[in-house]
């Protein structure tokens, strides 16, 4: 259940946003990407969940051997991945338990379990909006129409727990949530760790790193990993900002690593050409 | 290169119709005099008229010609057994409905239920005994107002056709049903079902009409129906087009609406190769109100025209339109809404609004507001797109595991589903949903590209 990106190379419209990405995730393992605005931290989610909107221009990424570009978006969220949207789309007139249970049973289907029908789903629906101190109201209503950032941030944790993806990849999920939401969200995430189910949390704060405490913390800068660390990475982060960055050729990012899932995560650092932006 | 005599075969048909009403007894209208004197004028003009030329804008381009020389076999003398429930989605969801059905354009009685109280019906034969200048004056009403050839072609062909009305004061809660449905083993059919809806002072009533074709067969429906709704009345009406894939499909609905009368128009399009569905109102009574909303889906070839005249008549009437169309294949489109404000029609409401989806690049349609604003003090809007799926949107469908194919089609549906949701009979939306989901089905072309 080993996620490895190696040397992803991505661009839109012929200007290239991931530069040599170079990440290996393994199962149980929680990392942290961190890094400014316009890193392509958003970009990296969005091409793993299998967006058409880029193009992957070089490198790899394989999920438990297979080649996860060659899926459709769909194959990627049949075979267990999920992607927390930085902006989830707002779709009136798609039944948000409609939308959910078609999204559960599609995957259902795919795995050779019995489909769940309307009233067996809505109980679990129900079960883990509860959990999230979600109102189940919002199950009736349109797909994120008319919802606020924090309940689509929650609409999004909640469609992750019924999914129940192996990988799952959180978009700033903690954005734009007052600290009460974001402890519910970080509950949500943390129900799912079970020491098999990876994720990767992309995020600019370290409030929710104190929540959903990372193996690795890496910083994206320029399309590729500038730097690896442990959790103290975050904190030097929040400290002193992405100011380092300027040095990050001269610091080998795999040094201070503790996860075992970031060996060699920092090859790639050195001499990126984009990585003191 | 002309002919010595022009749409010579509708000559013949309509020669021949004459005689196949004297055979089929009981069935056919009466030779009153004055029925005849009125369809062999109808059709005289019809003759001198013609069809529209393809140059005609009001048609859009639609090349009519080649039902200049179109001709039909005749109607079968006997109905074939027909499993209604089988076929038409809304009677399968509407069960309690009061039904009359036509299968190939002869009457099914066996296939009818009873109608709901307050709710009486007629043929038009038997109301041309009973009721001869009521309905002398009610069929010679779209002779005299503006009309097109297939207005003239109604009448010069009427047979069979029923008048329903609606006591004063009676709310009817259960729907009634008007299905005609053509059988795959006759035809090509001419039919011209007319029907007159009369609805009283303060009453209510919903009214469907549900045309569905099982064959390919090249017919032609030119359905004509006349509304009258009282003061203070209240009439749902829906129209559901599930014609086979050759037909041709006109439909008018024509209504005069009295003194704060209601009406809530809807028109479904989903089947034929070609379809014209017009929607008439005159406001006719201060506080009248009118919902004209519709709803066409095409692909392949197909094509489809939703037309609009609104008539504000009078003061302080208003109007809402709220037309989609779901466009793929190499399909075109078109709507066309006409508001018209007449002098003195102050404080008039009226607004209108055209939304279109396109699923395939070369699909085409057409927005043509029209409006016609000659009072003061008056709130008239129009607004109108045309977009494709949202990409974004099918993004995020398809990463939650959804097929692209099913992601897709949530997609159209819930562009489409918006024109249901007006509908205050939730039996009647429920019905609609699933017809709606079942049209859009079989649109859709297979096996296109993400």
């Amino acid at each position: 259940m080993t996620l490895k990106i190696n040397d992803l190379h991505v661009e839109v419209d012929g200007k290239p946003i991931l530069r040599g990405l170079t990440l290996e995730v393994k199962p149980g393992e929680v990392h942290a990407i961190m890094g400014p605005n316009g890193s392509g931290k958003s970009t990296f989610a969005q091409v793993l969940a299998g967006s058409e909107a880029f193009t992957v221009t070089g490198g790899s990424v394989t999920w438990e051997g297979r080649d996860l570009l060659s899926l459709a978006a769909e194959e990627r969220a049949r075979e267990g991945l999920f992607l927390a949207f930085q902006y989830p789309v707002e779709i009136p007139g798609i039944h948000n338990a409609y939308f959910l249970r078609t999204a559960l049973n599609a995957q259902r289907k795919h795995r050779g379990l019995p489909e769940l029908d309307a009233v067996d789903f809505l109980a679990l629906a129900k079960d883990k909006a509860r959990l999230l101190e979600m109102d189940e109201k919002f199950l009736q209503r349109s797909l994120n129409e008319g919802f606020s950032g924090g309940e689509k941030k929650r609409n999004e944790v909640l469609q992750m727990l019924v999914l129940e993806p192996r990988l799952a990849v959180l978009d700033e999920t903690d954005s734009g949530l007052d600290i009460d939401a974001l402890r519910v969200v970080a509950k949500g995430v943390n129900a799912l760790r079970d020491g098999k189910r990876s994720f990767i949390v992309i995020t600019h704060y370290q409030r929710l790193l104190d929540l959903i405490v990372p193996d690795v913390v890496h910083v994206l800068a320029g399309g590729a990993i500038a730097r690896s660390g442990d959790r103290g990475l975050a904190l030097e982060l929040e400290k002193h900002g992405y100011a380092f960055l300027g040095r990050a050729d001269v610091v080998p990012a795999a040094q201070g690593s503790a996860g075992q899932g970031s060996a060699g995560l920092g090859r790639r650092s050195s001499g990126q050409p984009g990585a003191a932006r | 290169m002309t002919t010595a005599a022009p749409r010579a075969p509708w000559r013949a048909a309509f020669e021949r119709r004459a005689h196949e009403n004297r055979l089929s007894e009981g069935e056919g209208l009466p030779a009153l005099p004055w029925l005849e004197a009125l369809r062999r004028a109808a059709f005289e003009r019809f003759v001198a008229e013609g069809f529209p030329p393809s140059t005609d804008e009001a048609w859009l381009s639609t090349n009519l010609q080649p039902f200049e020389e179109a001709s039909y076999a005749p109607l079968p003398l006997a109905t074939a057994p027909v499993g209604c429930a089988a076929i038409d989605p809304v009677l399968r969801a509407l069960p309690k409905a009061g039904r009359i059905v036509f299968v190939d354009g002869r009457p099914a009685p066996a296939l009818g239920t009873p109608l709901p109280a307050g709710v009486s019906v007629l043929t038009l034969a038997e109301a041309a005994l009973r009721e001869p200048a009521a309905l002398r004056q009610a069929l010679a009403l779209p002779e005299r107002e503006e009309a097109h050839p297939f207005v003239r072609l109604s009448t010069a062909f009427l047979g069979q056709g029923l008048w329903l009305r609606c006591a004063p004061g009676a709310h009817v809660t259960e729907p009634v049903v008007v299905l005609h449905v053509r059988t795959r083993d006759v035809g090509p059919l001419a039919l011209h079902p007319r029907l007159l809806v009369e609805v009283g002072t303060q009453a209510r009533l919903t009214l469907f009409e549900s045309y569905v074709g099982l064959g390919a067969r090249a017919d032609l429906t030119n359905a004509l129906t006349q509304v009258e709704v009282a003061a203070g009345g209240v009439l749902e009406h829906v129209r559901v087009q599930r014609e086979g894939h050759g037909t041709t499909h006109v439909g008018l609905l024509k209504v005069r609406l009295g003194r704060d009368a209601r009406l809530h128009a809807l028109a479904l399009s989903f089947g034929a190769a070609l379809t014209r569905l017009e929607t008439e109102v005159r406001l006719l009574g201060e506080g009248a109100h009118a919902d004209l909303d519709g709803l066409f889906v095409v692909d392949g070839a197909r094509r489809a025209d939703l037309v609009t005249r609104v008539e504000h008549l009078v003061p302080r009437a208003t109007s809402r339109q709220l037309v989609k169309g779901v466009l793929d294949g190499e399909s075109r489109g078109a709507f066309t809404g006409r508001v018209r404000v007449a002098p003195g029609a102050i404080k008039t409401d009226a607004r209108q609004n055209n939304h279109n989806l396109l699923l395939s690049p070369r699909a085409q349609v057409e927005s043509r507001p029209q409006l016609e604003i000659d009072a003061d003090d008056v709130k008239c809007s129009h607004g109108a797109t045309i977009g494709r799926l949202d990409e974004p949107a099918l993004f995020y469908l398809r990463s939650r595991g959804i097929p692209v194919v099913q992601a897709r089609e949530l997609l159209v549906h819930a562009f489409a589903a918006e024109v249901l949701a007006r509908l205050p009979d939730g039996a009647a939306r429920a019905a609609l949903d699933l017809v709606l989901a079942g049209g859009l089905h079989e649109a859709r072309s297979p096996g296109r590209a993400p």
